[in-house]
């Protein structure tokens, strides 16, 4: 696995993809963190866009994952000998540390700027907290991009997926429903509706996980690929 | 056994209500080149993509180097190199980047390779220029040496010279020699062009809805490619009856376009030509001639013979 994940992380310092998401991301949050900085932290408002936001996660799946598969360029590390779990779970490790470095990093951004232009202080707390939920919410388009394998069934789940998420959000009883969707976990933090007792968030996230991963290892394990 | 590169036996693969690949043995021995013929569909990128993991077979056993089962296969793998159905390559990058991906997930340690391997298809020059960039011959070239970085054991290469311009071609032909000659790599290779083909392989299989029809070397395909008297008439059953009572032979075959193979009476074309006016068989073409590979492959898929 650590030839894969090597390989991966070579293309990642070679391509412009990832870095060219995660701009977007971190432009497209700016500009939505402005509109709530002058009620509350930088830092705050910076959970408010990830939901709209997801989207980026989308592309991203499309071109580590969906588009590797259309091009066949997933089909050679098989056929060099590579098993199918080892690539699998490489291609995954670094879609992931993508996806949620984009979600996490941006976050942390706006603490900075919290922190430089305001003296805010950045909390950690928080956003240790988010990790399991911004990869809950990385899993759900990889999981898409492993079971289609391609660019356009990739793409039109993880948008309809995305259009679900922003018509669940502005729903009535938003906070009872947000407990069980992990993109709702950053909404809770930016109302700051979030419990005390965190176990029980941190278990929904875990299950997220769970069943999109190994969703996604079965949709690979044994399929014939093109 | 190595000197067995790839063994099947009783290989079968369905798709619902297709059956791609029907109960196919066959045994690939350590040294040779075999060109694997067969028309769209017949069944050879589903057979290449079992040989590399890319699909499961539903039925039946495949060995590789007489190693079986899922991991033990996998394992195998590493020992050959392909391409399949076009370069799957990185357009974003330079010819030499997509090879250090290559030498990266296969965990080669010298990176010279990479230089070597760009040289022997002619790829050496191409500096900072991105794939994307590249002409479709140029793109099939560096998908070769992908598929040669490793220096493999089982080469398998599907429509390798497609794109190619003739030049290319005799390139290509003559890589594949040498990579048999000088390393004894055992080479598969499909390709749509079958007088190439002729040229490079030493052995043929030819499979036809999913199953091997014929498998032959090069010796017995030119034996079996042998001189004959073709018969061109518009009244191909009467020209049949002549041969069987005239002239007293059944060694000849019927081809798909009406033309009859005459093996026999081939110094005496004039006894042939006399015995068929003599029975008013009007002849639009009388010669000796000899098959290719192409006619030998339209004969066995789709040619009627006499018995």
């Amino acid at each position: 696995m650590t030839k894969v994940i090597r390989a991966e992380v070579y293309k990642i310092f070679h391509s412009f993809h990832l870095w060219g998401i995660a701009l977007g991301y971190l432009f497209l949050n700016t500009i939505l963190v402005h509109d709530h900085t002058d009620e509350m932290s930088f830092m705050r408002s910076g959970m408010y866009p990830i939901p709209f936001l997801i989207f980026f996660m989308v592309a991203l799946a499309i071109v580590m994952i969906g588009n590797e598969f259309d091009q066949r360029q997933i089909q050679g590390y098989i056929a060099a000998g590579h098993k199918r779990f080892e690539v699998f779970a490489g291609k995954l490790t670094v879609y992931l540390l993508g996806s949620v470095g984009i979600m996490l990093g941006t976050l942390f951004l706006d603490g900075i700027a919290g922190l430089l232009l305001r003296g805010e202080t950045i909390d950690f707390g928080t956003v240790l907290f988010l990790i399991p939920s911004f990869i809950a919410i990385a899993v759900v388009p990889a999981f898409f991009a492993f079971l289609f394998k391609d660019i356009g069934k990739t793409l039109g789940s993880g948008l309809i997926t995305f259009v679900l998420m922003i018509a669940s959000v502005n729903t009535a009883g938003i906070r009872e429903h947000a407990v069980y969707l992990p993109y709702g976990h950053s909404l809770l933090g930016y109302a700051e509706m979030l419990p005390a007792d965190k176990t029980g968030l941190l278990l929904i996230d875990l299950a997220w996980i769970a069943v999109f991963v190994i969703g996604s290892y079965i949709a690979v394990r044994r399929s014939d690929l093109k | 056994m190595e000197s067995i590169v790839m063994e099947t036996k009783g290989l079968t693969k369905k798709y619902r209500q297709t059956l791609a690949l029907d109960n196919v043995n066959l045994k690939l021995e350590k040294g040779k080149i075999y060109g694997f013929i067969g028309q769209n569909g017949a069944g050879k990128t589903t057979l290449i993509r079992m040989i590399t993991g890319l699909a499961f077979p539903t039925g039946g056993e495949l060995q590789l180097w007489g190693k079986t089962g899922d991991k033990e296969l996998q394992e195998q793998r590493k020992r050959i190199g392909s391409l399949i159905e076009g370069p799957a390559l990185y357009p974003y990058m330079t010819a030499r980047q997509n090879m250090e991906v290559q030498r990266i997930q296969r965990g080669i340690p010298d990176k010279s390779i990479i230089d070597k391997t760009l040289k022997l298809v002619g790829l050496s020059d191409t500096g900072n220029k991105k794939v994307r960039n590249f002409s479709l011959g140029m793109k099939q070239r560096l998908g070769i040496a992908v598929a040669l970085l490793n220096t493999p054991e089982f080469l398998i290469l599907d429509e390798p010279i497609n794109g190619l311009d003739p030049s290319g071609i005799v390139d290509v032909r003559n890589l594949i020699k040498k990579l048999n000659k000088e390393y004894g790599m055992t080479i598969l290779i499909s390709s749509h062009i079958l007088e190439e083909l002729y040229n490079t392989a030493t052995d043929f299989i030819i499979i036809d809805k999913g199953r091997i029809i014929e498998e032959l070397s090069e010796a017995e395909l030119n034996e079996k490619c042998k001189q004959h008297i073709e018969i061109k008439t518009l009244d191909p059953q009467k020209a049949i009856m002549v041969l069987e009572q005239k002239l007293h032979t059944d060694n000849f075959k019927i081809m798909p376009d009406n033309t009859i193979q005459l093996y026999d009476f081939l110094n005496e074309l004039e006894k042939v030509a006399g015995a068929l006016a003599e029975e008013k068989v009007l002849v639009t073409g009388l010669a000796v001639t000899g098959d290719t590979l192409e006619q030998y492959f339209l004969t066995k898929i789709g040619g009627a013979s006499n018995d």
